[in-house]
């Protein structure tokens, strides 16, 4: 066998393991459950309805433009797409390799897969979140733009940073359990210093730089754009942000593969 | 292609004991300021080579190496210092059923497990209808892992690692938790693996498997190899290995022997020193000041040779030399106890309504037992005693339970003289009381 082919079935034999875990992820998330395949389903419609009553009309959000509650409940859900996106993998990464004791000590596993196989299932969760936005939005309010289309766009280009993170935290989550508190503490952060509850625009002037410096603001204000307002992304931020990203990622990659042989020691 | 699937140079272990696990990743990535506190070394200086189609036995007592160098060799452990070459896909079972998810049923983590082992996804659902055959858990397969008993995920587990055609297959003691059936259609489909050109690595304290199915034996001993070559030698090694643990120093013999004048005192002596060397067991001090003892004890079989593994029904020959300083006469007594601890057997000279020769000094006595036990793992201890009344008796001296004795049958293929614990003295005709014709 030559050495490319050598290679080539390996990534087709990583490829399927990267399926098949992801589905058992996927399948996992709701086997046992009464509802079964009700719940992804049934969680993001579950959310729509309670922030549309409880913010946009109990709480009479000030959102920066004049729309109806209703209006208000989407553009506030849509923000919370990406974020559930984001924090769903942030709260997993650093019990991955401590969660799988088996995979580090007993069996030869691609360690490397584990942050992979969250992403992935938080990627579905969210692709399907994203459906029922624009499902809800059709019924209630009028056809989405066809922006709405290509907005999973902004998911994946969120992929290379949630790799880099998935890398870096679950060795960090290894060596000390204090990273759960410290991520527990900084989502509940991310989730207000995020322009989701509110637009960028009522933001006060000083603050705004700060709130401009996470990145999720700008894929947050993108997302909308795309799925509200039919305006299409600023290419050239987008392919820096996801080129700086990758970078992160690989370096990132580099790092857990070097660590990697002591996990076994770690554990 | 190199006939040499698996060699192992110089390769070292040390397990760094850090005082956190944060001075551990520092050292990892290259800070060398970050010292260990103290260095553990598991394995040392292991070299050899493996070639195709071979089976190889690790053996060695807890703690000498061997899973670390299983683990080295499968890839999950890095070592410290050498270098190990496989070539080939290695499927490991170090611990059955590590690589199931309980939430997932059987077949779905067939599939994982047979990815996990570098097949596609097609190559494993081609194979599925075999591996279920094999594993034999019927239905239980479409329901989840984690209602199976131990046995139905060994039988799951080790027909996957088996059937996924791995080029070499690495064993540790994995069997012992199948049933006797099992384990017997295990090891007669390995065999014809192994004919096939499977590599086979095998870890077991099981002697009796070990001399069976393995071709040659390394033997581990505090991280070192302290023997390498055929398997008999090799177990032999592995059975002295506790005496050299205990025995400090050979008992030196200068008693002059009373009674024995028609044999010369050298050839006395070489007697003493026979059992000695073949012994299974021997007291870690012996001196004439210490009263009666137990010297030591060998085990040979019908043909004379020390042994510890024998055929069923065989006979063996127990030879104990004790050094009796009593003025009441000394009994010798054996006791047989399977792997449960339960005891099947006791004898001696007491059971057999000998007279102990009432002496100052040493004298050997020996006891033939037929074993017509099933096959399986026993343990012997030997102890001296005064009598005391019948069935009753003084302990002045006891060996302690070792072993193992094992007792071989090849219950797949052989038809047995007796199923159950024990083969009771039997006869039996046929007689026609009535016929149709």
């Amino acid at each position: 066998m030559t050495k490319f082919g050598s290679i080539s079935t390996q990534t087709r034999n990583y490829c399927s393991l990267l399926i098949e875990l992801t589905k058992r992820e996927f399948s996992k998330s709701h086997q046992g459950t009464i509802g079964g395949i009700f719940w992804p389903l049934g969680e993001p419609l579950a959310m729509l309805v309670i922030y549309t009553v409880f913010f946009g009309v109990i709480l009479q959000g000030r959102w920066g433009f004049s729309g109806s509650p209703l209006e208000y409940g989407f553009a506030l859900f849509s923000g919370l797409i990406i974020f559930n996106f984001f924090a769903e993998c942030f709260r997993q990464f650093p019990l991955l390799i401590g969660a799988n004791p088996n995979y580090v000590k007993k069996i030869v596993f691609p360690l490397e897969l584990l942050p992979v196989v969250t992403i992935l299932t938080a990627l579905i969760h969210a692709l399907i979140a994203t459906a029922i936005w624009c499902a809800g939005y059709a019924m209630l309010i009028g056809f989405p733009k066809w922006t709405a289309l290509i907005s999973p766009l902004i998911l994946l280009s969120m992929i290379p940073m949630l790799l880099a993170l998935g890398w870096i935290l679950s060795v960090i989550g290894l060596l000390t359990k204090d990273i759960n508190q410290v991520t527990g503490l900084f989502t509940q952060a991310l989730l207000f210093l995020t322009p989701i509850f509110y637009g960028l625009d009522i933001v006060p002037e000083n603050l705004k730089f700060w709130i401009r410096l996470n990145p999720l603001t700008y894929l947050v204000e993108q997302f909308r754009l795309m799925l509200i307002y039919g305006v299409m992304p600023g290419l050239r931020g987008l392919s820096v942000f996801i080129l700086v990203s990758s970078v992160l990622a690989g370096l990132a990659y580099f790092f857990f593969r070097r660590v990697s042989s002591t996990f076994t020691d770690l554990i | 292609m190199s006939d040499v699937v698996i060699s192992v140079k110089n390769v070292s272990k040390s397990y760094s004991v850090f005082k956190s696990n944060f001075a551990k990743l520092l050292y990892s990535l290259g800070l060398r300021k970050a010292k260990p506190q103290e260095l553990v070394w598991a394995l040392r200086d292991i070299n050899f080579e493996i070639k195709r189609g071979e089976a190889v036995a690790i053996i060695g007592r807890n703690g000498a190496g061997k899973s670390s160098l299983l683990e080295i060799l499968t890839g999950t452990l890095k070592p410290t210092e050498g270098q190990v070459q496989v070539n080939g896909k290695v499927s490991a079972l170090l611990e059955l059923g590590s690589g199931f998810d309980p939430e997932l049923t059987g077949r779905e983590n067939v599939v994982l497990n047979g990815l996990l082992l570098g097949l596609s996804k097609e190559e494993v659902l081609k194979r599925f209808p075999e591996i279920e055959a094999f594993a034999e858990i019927g239905d239980a397969i479409d329901r989840p892992i984690k209602t199976y008993s131990s046995g139905m995920v060994m039988r799951l587990a080790f027909s996957v690692q088996v059937l996924c055609n791995p080029g070499i297959l690495i064993i540790d003691e994995a069997l012992s938790v199948g049933d006797f059936f099992f384990q017997q259609k295990c090891l007669a489909y390995l065999k014809k693996l192994c004919q096939n050109g499977l590599t086979l690595l095998f870890v077991s304290h099981d002697m009796g498997v070990v001399r069976d199915f393995c071709d040659r034996a390394i033997f581990l001993e505090g991280g070192r190899i302290k023997y390498s070559g055929g398997v008999l030698d090799a177990i032999k090694h592995y059975f002295s290995s506790d005496k050299k643990m205990l025995a400090a120093k050979v008992p030196v013999m200068q008693d002059k022997k009373e009674g024995m004048a028609d044999k010369s005192e050298a050839s006395l002596n070489n007697l003493i020193q026979k059992v000695i060397s073949d012994s299974i067991w021997r007291a870690k001090l012996s001196n004439a000041e210490w009263g009666s003892h137990i010297v030591a004890v060998a085990i040979y079989d019908a043909e004379g040779i020390a042994s510890n593994s024998f055929l069923l029904g065989d006979e063996m020959s127990i030879r104990v030399l004790y050094r009796a300083s009593s003025a009441a006469p000394v009994h010798v007594s054996t006791i047989l106890q399977n792997r449960l601890g339960q005891i099947i057997n006791t004898s001696g000279s007491s059971r057999l309504s000998l007279t102990p020769p009432i002496i100052d000094g040493m004298a050997i006595f020996d006891l033939n037992l037929r074993l017509t036990i099933e096959g399986g793992d026993y343990s012997l201890s030997i102890g001296l005693g005064e009598y005391a009344g019948p069935n009753r008796g003084n302990k002045i001296d006891s060996t302690g339970l070792f072993g193992p004795i094992s007792v071989r049958w090849n219950y797949e293929d052989d038809e047995a003289p007796f199923l159950g614990m024990y083969g009771l003295p039997a006869s039996g005709k046929f007689t026609v009381v009535g016929s149709n014709e």
